[in-house]
């Protein structure tokens, strides 16, 4: 093949796209900057919470390249403000004694994301011992991420399914951990507890806190704090008014203390669902964002208590919006780890509700839902809303894993070399040949890129898929090069053009394809998704050869063949 | 021999088949993987063979059933039993007889859900043969032409079901996916002899002589790779996809060749086709 001749290919259009696509799918597998480091998960309390999203790639903080997981050990001890590169942009936090809060691990080698029974790891579905609907089961899920956020497990991804009969199911999967973890933490209840909090202000080491009618005398002396007589220190805990408190902060100019007002056995029932004269449970649109609303009821004994503690609370009012709340917010915690806090508005001060609303506000939908099914996961000691079992496990040992991939790329390569040599004996022609095998390749990076820009996971049953497609696209290569060579005989080859014939062949490529997509479709509804990477590499694959490659392939067959007749 | 009579051998073989599933399915029913019937499978990685007898001793109270098979450079064993059998139980069983495996995979399966996976399949089966059968009267248009490429495939998919189950290849959802994949694959040859046939000119034993040399290398290129796939790979879900494509595809020379080849050029000659305006 000469210049000339491959010069003349590269100026059709479809050999140039095919080109250029494989190209672009390259790069896009295979990124040439393998810089910076991914992050994995976020705890609730990182101070880089909100900053930075999981699978942002941090490249860079405080004047050093980050490019391993280690490299973020540099600022164990830091404090200070905290400057770094996220997917680009850059991003500030103020960080005490190095914590970040965050899990990162290095940068993947492709952008293809493998499947659990490559990587290795454990997934489990769990189905609801009884009929729920889909809010109990989002409950579920919530609570679920809750108790993740709280006990560990932090790379799990909960995935909520439904099968074709209608059937909910949540899916976990976790890149380490057992069926055991699941297990625990399928059993696991919190403690939940919410305390208000006062903030006492001290003028010449003296005050006095209001509690229940009372006032009580407050003084300071040095890192102790004296309440109605009582020395405390931070963190000591006490009890006045029938209230059992804690000192969380002294400083100069203010004592900060907790009062316990709820705790879990205080909480009959959170509104999981609007239920019109029963209770309320709502996102409405507000302004620019979205408020949530949901009602909780509480024993008469605990509101008694938030009546009490609030009752000498001062009310402040925000500048902008007018809002009224009290000068002390409530926190929310689980297992004696704060979770959240909220203000309370200034029309509860001293009123002994047993069904108060909970409202926030959040800039969209999601975040408003995602943050109402986090407060009621809390307030319900982060219990489930239903039963829940587990009815399938895969624990994929990472070894066998990466031998499954290693031996499918093996063995693709192996099938490559097979039917490269059962081509050459039938046709004995390295021009055939090549472009039938380069071909191939194409259709295998091409496929790949697909599966990669659509982020699908690529799975055992995936690899199977982009076999097949690639199986039936050869299948397509020999026909229309019999078609060309063999076509119709010698008579036929004086009736019909060559053109003529290779459109004759697309008619079959087209028939055949429209068969393949046809019996592979009805993979997406079984199994809750198990082979449904069969079922969409296959597809892809298959649309890539008839759309992209095959018609590209017919001009080089066209070309290189034709040039053969003359020879 | 008269190329007439040659459907008889394709007709024999669907007919014995059909039988033997009947046999099977009022006997012990289909063989089944536990993703479709339920249970616990452990897949260990051994470098030293492994007796499947020994194990069977040693596990007795667990009434497991055992398979191993041999990869590259390792062994693997597949051990299954009953869901209801804690997993660990088994695995220190092994360890207090001197197994240990380094690298093991466990995977569970409920009952409820394997029989609920089994309905899906069996119903995406059957949509797939629906779709099937709506594209090929789409393709050939013509009600002889297109019945014998949906007979076929029904053959292919009884034909490769009945010898998977003798040779002991479970039924699972990726052998599923596989049945389902050979729909597409067995009526790809068909459309080109149709075609070739049918929208060539010249003489018709030329132009099915031509159109099974293509075939063959089509069905001659899918065999070496499914072979390479099935022979180096140790992964079940390939595997088990590999072999049935390949029962698939040599069924599929059978249906097509003997059964489909000599309809359509009876269909040919009688001159049906010509009056029928296909052209």
């Amino acid at each position: 093949m000469n210049a000339n001749f491959l010069k003349g290919l590269l100026k059709q259009w479809r050999i140039l796209l095919v080109l250029i696509l494989v190209a672009l799918s390259i790069i896009y597998i295979i990124p040439s900057s393998q810089k910076g480091v991914v992050v994995k998960s976020i705890n609730s309390d990182s101070p880089l919470s909100g900053k930075v999203n999981i699978g942002d790639s941090i490249t860079w903080a405080n004047e050093k390249d980050i490019n391993s997981p280690e490299d973020l050990d540099q600022f164990k001890n830091f404090s200070g403000v905290f400057r770094f590169i996220h997917s680009g942009k850059l991003g500030l936090a103020y960080i005490e004694n190095g914590y970040l809060g965050i899990s990162v691990a290095k940068k993947p080698f492709s952008n293809l994301e493998f499947g659990l029974d490559l990587t290795g790891g454990t997934r489990v579905l769990l189905k609801p011992k009884e009929n729920t609907s889909d809010a109990t089961m989002q409950q579920a899920l919530a609570t679920l991420e809750t108790r993740i956020n709280i006990f560990g497990l932090k790379e799990a991804k909960f995935q909520p399914v439904k099968d074709v009969s209608g059937n909910n199911y949540i899916q976990i999967e976790m890149a380490g951990g057992s069926k055991e973890e699941i297990e625990d933490l399928l059993s696991k209840q919190g403690k939940f507890e919410g305390k208000v909090e006062r903030i006492i202000s001290i003028k010449n080491d003296t005050g006095s806190l209001k509690l229940g009618g009372n006032s009580y005398s407050v003084s300071v002396e040095n890192d102790t704090v004296i309440i109605n007589g009582i020395p405390l220190r931070e963190n000591q805990t006490s009890k006045i008014n029938e209230t059992n408190f804690k000192i969380f902060n002294i400083t100069e100019n203010n004592v900060v203390i907790m009062l316990d007002v709820f705790t879990g056995s205080d909480i009959q029932s959170v509104c999981l669902q609007n239920q019109p004269g029963i209770c309320t449970s709502s996102i409405i649109k507000s302004g620019n964002g979205y408020e949530f609303n949901f009602q909780v009821f509480i024993t008469e004994e605990s509101a008694q208590r938030f009546a009490n503690v609030t009752n000498d609370m001062e009310v402040v009012v925000e500048p902008n919006t007018g809002y009224k709340y009290l000068d002390g917010r409530i926190y929310l915690y689980l297992d004696e780890k704060l979770i959240t806090s909220l203000s309370i508005s200034s029309d509860l001060k001293g009123k002994a509700y047993t069904t108060p609303a909970i409202t926030g506000y959040r800039q969209t939908r999601d975040e408003a839902l995602k943050e109402q099914l986090m407060l009621k996961s809390i307030l319900q000691s982060g219990s489930l809303p239903v039963g829940l079992e587990i009815i399938r496990s895969d624990q994929i040992s990472p070894v066998l894993g990466g031998e499954f991939l290693r031996d499918a790329l093996l063995s693709v390569l192996i099938a490559y070399t097979a039917v490269a040599t059962v081509l050459y004996l039938r046709y004995r022609n390295f021009k055939i040949l090549i472009p039938n095998m380069l071909w191939s390749f194409f259709e295998l990076f091409l496929t790949l890129g697909a599966a990669a820009l659509i982020h699908w996971t690529i799975d055992l049953s995936s690899i199977a898929g982009i076999i097949a497609a690639i199986g039936s696209g050869t299948n397509d290569q020999i026909m229309m090069i019999d078609e060309i060579l063999i076509g119709g005989g010698e008579e036929e080859k004086k009736i019909y053009t060559l053109k003529q014939r290779l459109k004759r062949s697309f008619f079959i490529l087209f028939g055949s394809a429209a068969v393949v997509i046809a019996s592979v479709l009805p993979m997406f509804f079984v199994g809750i998704g198990v082979m449904k990477g069969f079922a969409v590499t296959t597809l892809l694959g298959v649309l890539i050869g008839i759309g992209i490659t095959r018609p590209a392939f017919a001009i080089v067959a066209e070309k290189v063949l034709s040039k053969e007749e003359k020879v | 021999m008269n190329y007439k009579f040659l459907p008889l051998i394709p007709v024999i073989l669907l007919a014995l088949s059909l039988l033997y599933l009947f046999w099977l399915n009022s006997t012990t029913g289909l063989k089944l993987d536990i993703d479709l019937k339920g249970g616990t499978q452990i897949i260990a990685e051994s470098s030293t063979d492994v007796s499947v007898k020994e194990l069977e001793n040693v596990l007795k109270s667990y009434e497991p059933s055992i398979r191993t098979s041999r990869g590259l450079d390792t062994y693997t064993v597949f051990i299954a039993f009953d869901a209801s059998i804690d997993s660990d139980k088994v695995l220190n069983t092994l360890k207090e007889n001197g197994y240990t495996f380094k690298e093991y995979s466990i995977q569970t399966v409920g009952s409820a859900i394997g029989k609920a996976f089994f309905e899906q399949a069996t119903i995406a089966l059957a949509f797939a043969f629906l779709f099937m059968i709506i594209t090929t009267f789409l393709i050939f248009k013509k009600f002889i032409l297109a019945i014998r490429v949906i007979i076929s495939a029904f053959a292919d998919i009884i034909e490769c079901l009945v010898l998977s189950q003798i040779v002991g290849i479970t039924l699972s959802l990726a052998t599923f996916a596989a049945l389902l994949l050979l729909i597409g694959y067995s009526v790809d040859d068909d459309v080109m002899l149709t075609t070739r046939v049918t929208k060539g000119t010249g003489d018709l034993n030329e132009r099915i002589k031509r159109a099974r040399k293509t075939a063959f290398t089509m069905v001659g290129a899918t065999i070496v790779a499914l072979m390479s796939l099935y022979i180096i790979t140790e992964s079940v879900v390939i595997d088990q996809i590999a072999s049935i494509m390949l029962f698939g595809l040599v069924f599929d020379l059978i249906n097509t060749w003997m059964f489909n080849a000599p309809i359509l050029r009876w269909y040919v000659e009688k001159g049906w086709f010509a009056q029928s305006g296909f052209k």
